[in-house]
Parts: C-alpha cells; sequence; structure tokens
C-alpha cells in the first residue's frame, strides 16, 4: 500500500531558481526509502515540503491518497530527526520525548508509560532526568529519534541525522535506526549524501541531482545497473567510454575499439562504464575479447587497493583497482574488462 | 585562554577604572558629611542626609512614578518589541533592514528632541495629558534595547528547534510560548532591568514631559540643586546607585548578557 505520493513537485525562488522539477515518487506503509544526492540537489527541499516547512510552487503531496497540501505543519502527524538535533534546550530528556504526545492531549499517566517504553527501546532510560546540553551528540541524536517515534507518526522524516556524527557512532546509530524502524513498522524517509549510508539503510533509494529525480530502485539494482551517467558517477564508476556506434545490441564501438556486453541492450546507450575494481590484469597477453594494451602511468596506494592509472591504446587512461603491488611505473600491460561487468547508459 | 598581559597595560586598565570611579566615591563619601553645604573632605559623620530624603515629597512621589513609568514602559517595550523582532528574524519579510533602522531611530535622534517633539505634538497639540506621552517617551527610549539584544539572541537561537516544535504537533503561537519564550527568558529579563535603569535615569526626555502634577526622580533631583546644595543630593544619588548596582548583579546572575556576548564574539572572530 503507497502510504506517501509525490506527485509533479516543482518548486521555484521568486527569482525564477528551479530547484525541484516535476518530482513524483511514493513511498509504501513500513518501507525505509531513502533520497541520495550531492549536497544542492534538492534533496533537503523535498524532505521538507513533505513536511510542510516549506511549500511547493506547483504538485502536491499526498497522505493515503489524500492531498495534504491544505494541511499545516503542526497537524501533519509527521516525525523530523534533524542533522542538528534540534532538541528543546530547555527540556529533560523526558520532557522532550514527552512534548509532542503532550500537544495531543494525552493523559499524564498514558504519557508516562509511553515515554519510558520507548526511552527503554532507545536506551536512554538512564538519562530521563538529564539536559540535552549535558549529552554527547550520540545520545542527543537517539533523544531525537525516540523524541520523532513517540507519537507514532504516518511518516518518519530524517534529514541527514548521521551527517554530524563520527564514523563509529554514524554505523551503529544507522544499524539503530533502521532496527526500529522495522520493529516498529513505521513509513520512513531518509535524506542522505552518503551512498553507503544509504544503500545499508532503504529497501529503495531515490538518486537525486540538480533537483530531479535520476532513479528510483533498489540499492542493489542502483549499484549494479545505474540508470544515468550521473547515478553511475556518484555509485563510484569511473571509467566512461563513448560510443561512437551501435554495431549490434550486444556490441558497441567506442573510438576504434569493439566493446562487447555481456547482455544485450534494450535501449541504444551513449556511454558505457566499468568500476575499476571490475577490470583485470592479463597475464597470458591472449587476444581476448574487450582486451586491450596500455603502460602505467600512476600508482596510488589506496588502503584496500592500488589504483592504477593506465594509457590505454585504443580507450585513453583507464583506472584500475588491484590488490596487487606488482606493477611499476611504466610497465606495459594488457587489461581486460569483463564483458559481464560493463553498463550501458542510455544518458 | 590566559595570556600574560602587559603591566603598562594592566596600569592604564586600572587608571581608567579609577577615573571612572573616582567621583562616585566622592559622591559616597560627601552623603555623609555633616557640614550644611557639599564639602570635600567631609567634617564629622551623620546619617541625617539619608533621613532628610525622605522628608521631602517630591524626592518620595519622584522615585514611586519614575519607577512606576520605568516599569511600564520597559514592559511595553518588551511586549512591543519582541514580537516584532521575532517577525524581523524569522518570517524573511520584505525590506527588514529598513524596519530596524526605523525600530533604532531612537537612539540616533538626540533625546532632548524627541522629548521636545513629544511634548509639542502631543501635549500642546492634542494635549493629551502628561502621563501617557512621558510613558510613550520612555517606551521610545526602550525599544531599541529591545531590538538590538533580542536580536543577536534570536539569531543565536536555532530555528530548527521551532520547526522540531510544529512537527511534534505544537502550532505556532505555541511554539512562540511554550518553546521561543522560556528559551530566551534570561535576555528579557536583561533587557528588562537595561530599559528599567535607562528609563529611571533618564533627563533629557524627562524634563520636557514633567510639570506640577508630575514628578519624576532626576528632575526632583535637580529642581532641590537649584535650592539647596546640601548632601542629601549626594544620599539620593547613593540610593540610586546601589539600586542600579543591584540590578546589575541580578542581570549578571540571570546569565541573559552573557548569551548576547558569546554571539558577538563568535562574529568577531569569523
Amino acid at each position: 500500500m503507497q502510504a506517501m505520493q509525490v506527485k509533479h513537485l516543482s518548486m521555484s525562488y521568486e527569482d525564477g531558481k528551479k530547484v525541484l522539477t516535476d518530482i513524483n515518487f511514493s513511498v509504501n506503509a513500513g518501507e525505509l526509502v531513502s533520497i541520495l544526492g550531492p549536497s544542492g540537489c534538492g534533496k533537503t527541499t523535498t524532505l521538507r515540503i513533505i513536511a510542510g516547512l516549506q511549500r511547493q510552487t506547483s504538485g502536491n503531496v499526498a497522505i493515503d491518497e489524500q492531498s495534504i497540501d491544505s494541511v499545516p505543519v503542526f497537524k501533519r502527524n509527521m516525525s523530523m530527526v534533524f542533522q542538528n538535533y534540534a532538541l528543546f534546550p530547555h527540556l529533560s530528556v523526558f520532557e522532550n520525548v514527552a512534548f509532542g504526545l503532550k500537544q495531543r492531549g494525552i493523559g499524564k499517566t498514558a504519557i508516562r508509560k509511553r515515554v519510558a517504553e520507548i526511552l527503554s527501546l532507545t536506551e536512554l532510560t538512564d538519562l530521563a532526568n538529564h539536559r540535552p546540553h549535558a549529552l554527547s551528540g550520540g545520545q542527543q541524536q537517539r533523544v531525537s529519534l525516540a523524541r520523532a517515534l513517540v507519537v507514532n507518526p504516518t511518516l518518519l522524516l530524517l534529514d541527514e541525522p548521521l551527517s554530524n556524527l563520527d564514523r563509529a557512532l554514524r554505523l551503529s546509530l544507522r544499524e539503530e535506526i533502521r532496527r526500529l524502524q522495522q520493529k516498529l513498522g513505521i513509513t520512513a524517509l531518509f535524506v542522505t549524501h552518503d551512498q553507503e549510508e544509504s544503500f545499508a539503510i532503504s529497501d529503495r533509494v531515490i538518486v537525486m541531482n540538480g533537483g530531479h529525480i535520476e532513479q528510483i530502485a533498489s540499492a542493489q539494482t542502483v549499484y549494479a545497473h545505474p540508470a544515468t551517467t550521473f547515478v553511475a558517477k556518484f555509485i563510484g564508476f569511473e571509467n566512461f567510454f563513448n560510443v561512437t556506434r551501435q554495431v549490434n545490441s550486444d556490441e558497441y564501438l567506442s573510438g576504434e575499439m569493439h566493446l562487447y556486453m555481456a547482455e544485450k541492450t534494450t535501449k541504444p546507450a551513449v556511454r558505457l562504464c566499468i568500476r575499476p575494481e571490475n577490470i583485470r590484469f592479463d597475464t597470458s597477453m591472449n587476444t581476448q575479447q574487450n582486451s586491450l594494451n596500455g603502460i602505467i602511468c600512476d600508482k596510488t596506494y589506496l588502503g584496500r587497493a592500488y589504483r592504477y592509472v593506465v594509457a590505454t591504446d585504443h580507450l585513453g587512461q583507464i583506472k584500475v583497482d588491484s590488490e596487487g603491488a606488482t606493477h611499476q611505473l611504466g610497465d606495459a600491460v594488457r587489461l581486460t574488462l569483463p564483458s559481464d561487468k560493463l553498463i550501458a547508459l542510455a544518458e | 585562554m590566559r595570556q600574560k598581559k602587559h603591566w603598562l597595560l594592566t596600569l592604564y586598565g586600572y587608571l581608567m577604572l579609577l577615573l571612572l570611579l573616582l567621583p562616585l566615591v566622592l559622591v559616597v563619601v560627601t552623603s555623609f558629611g555633616s557640614q550644611a553645604a557639599i564639602t570635600f573632605p567631609i567634617k564629622g559623620f551623620t546619617l541625617k542626609w539619608y533621613a532628610n530624603i525622605l522628608s521631602q515629597p517630591d524626592f518620595v512621589t519622584g522615585f514611586k512614578t519614575s519607577f512606576a513609568v520605568a516599569v511600564t514602559a520597559s514592559f511595553l517595550a518588551i511586549v512591543i518589541g519582541t514580537p516584532a523582532v521575532y517577525a524581523l528574524t524569522r518570517r524573511g519579510i520584505h525590506h527588514a533592514n529598513w524596519f530596524q533602522t526605523v525600530f533604532l531611530s531612537p537612539t540616533l535622534i538626540p533625546e532632548i528632541v524627541i522629548g521636545f517633539a513629544l511634548f509639542q505634538s502631543l501635549v500642546i497639540g492634542i494635549k493629551l495629558p502628561l502621563m501617557p506621552v512621558l510613558i510613550t517617551g520612555h517606551f521610545l527610549l526602550s525599544v531599541p534595547y529591545v531590538i538590538r539584544m533580542l536580536t543577536a539572541r534570536l539569531l543565536l537561537f536555532d530555528q530548527t528547534i521551532e520547526e522540531a516544535s510544529w512537527l511534534s504537533g505544537a502550532s505556532k503561537i505555541k511554539t512562540f510560548f511554550r518553546v521561543v519564550i522560556p528559551n530566551i527568558s534570561g535576555t528579557l529579563l536583561a533587557i528588562f532591568i537595561m530599559c528599567f535603569i535607562n528609563s529611571f535615569n533618564n533627563i533629557p526626555i524627562t524634563l520636557f514631559l514633567n510639570g506640577p502634577s508630575l514628578t519624576m526622580l532626576p528632575t526632583a533631583i535637580l529642581n532641590y540643586l537649584q535650592n539647596n546644595y546640601d548632601p542629601t543630593v549626594s544620599a539620593v544619588s547613593v540610593i540610586l546607585m546601589l539600586l542600579t548596582g543591584l540590578m546589575m548583579w541580578l542581570m549578571e546572575r540571570m546569565n541573559g548578557l552573557t548569551h548576547v556576548n558569546e554571539h558577538l564574539n563568535q562574529k568577531g572572530q569569523k
């Protein structure tokens, strides 16, 4: 069931600058969808329009098929977790979490019971009487999460909630958010610029760029089959070859080089791409499909692998990640681009 | 970080402090002198001038009126100024800078001109009684303080906290009273005290707007000085100093100014 739909959402500033262009997507009940994109791509604006904090220029937002554009922010029954926590400084942890329930006119004993439940679920019971400023960043964000969950929102909105935390905390809180979201069956929309974060946490990923949507798919699909050049670049494809001519549905010509695909493409491609870690060094020097000669012109240690830059005779510079340290600057090598790892991009 | 200070700078600092405080010390000392005129050094020691304050009806009623006017004007300035500042800092109002300038303009116009203008237009012109005009004058005097100090505080106050409150189900008005006000109450009290002190000690505006039926303390002191040169005036001054000092101390305790100063410091460092 679709819990929330966004239809033809557009937004531009008074000076005519377009922030969002025709955004369409939906979030199913109990699903966690993330919006992934670089800063300034319009992901936060989309979230804020759904929350009612900003107004769209056209299009609408609907909950259970009902448009909520005329519903003010404080009546939308949504919750939001902010990047900078945004806790109420003058209230204790308990009072922060109880705030939303109080606004809903719930009785004192019921509030106490419900808050205690959520605090224990988020492991904050011991901190109930502390003020926000006495807590660490990670604790503050857990309070913020508890405050968002306690009201049982129709939609939970998370705006870069992990970006202010250090890496270890980011990972553990990420898992906690996912665990609670699934346990409580909450529908959630998660905004982030971090590819790994969005893949790890969500059922589906929406990739945004320049105010429009580039791709909506599962993390696996986005990773393996990026729909556009932008998506491919954003998720780690670093070698792009312009298509000069399509020879067959599975054979392309890039300059002088014939490139064969494992699968036939349905749409004509403008570009082929491949990740650096999927390219192999060939020791046999046999003539194979998709192989070509080159000379190592740069070598960098990345930790997990060495990054080689190879000047090839047909496809320009190609980046290759390999665990072996065997090749040196100036070495002549032979590369193979596995046909099942080549991705065709239609735009 | 604590830096080692140069001895010359320290000396200079103390010298300035002495320069500022010496006249006050003289006033305190002369208030205890038993001679009928203010002299220094004093001869003898007496508290009779303090007792004499109470036997001067102008001082007693002046104190009461000044107190009432200062409280009313400061209160009005905060009640009217706070929503204005909130709108200016939060709502992306067109020409916000222009409004800021208008609100701050009483500090740019000489107070004596404001006093004269109010007297000319409201008292002579439309024959309003003195009291409401006097309060208006002191209100105008106080508004710039509210605008200045509260703008700094509200810019410092994270707007997403208000958004979190709206999303939690609190209307914008409820959020203003339940979330914004409790977080700026220290600053509001500090502003109130600042306005109060300013209004209570004001002469230029008050001078035009008092009369036989309306005695204010600062003008009462001036009048008294014209006829008598005895230490009663010193004694009144000491009382006023103590009152002001007490309020400054209260203000510091409320921590209201610290926030504003921190904000200004942060801006200065950027």
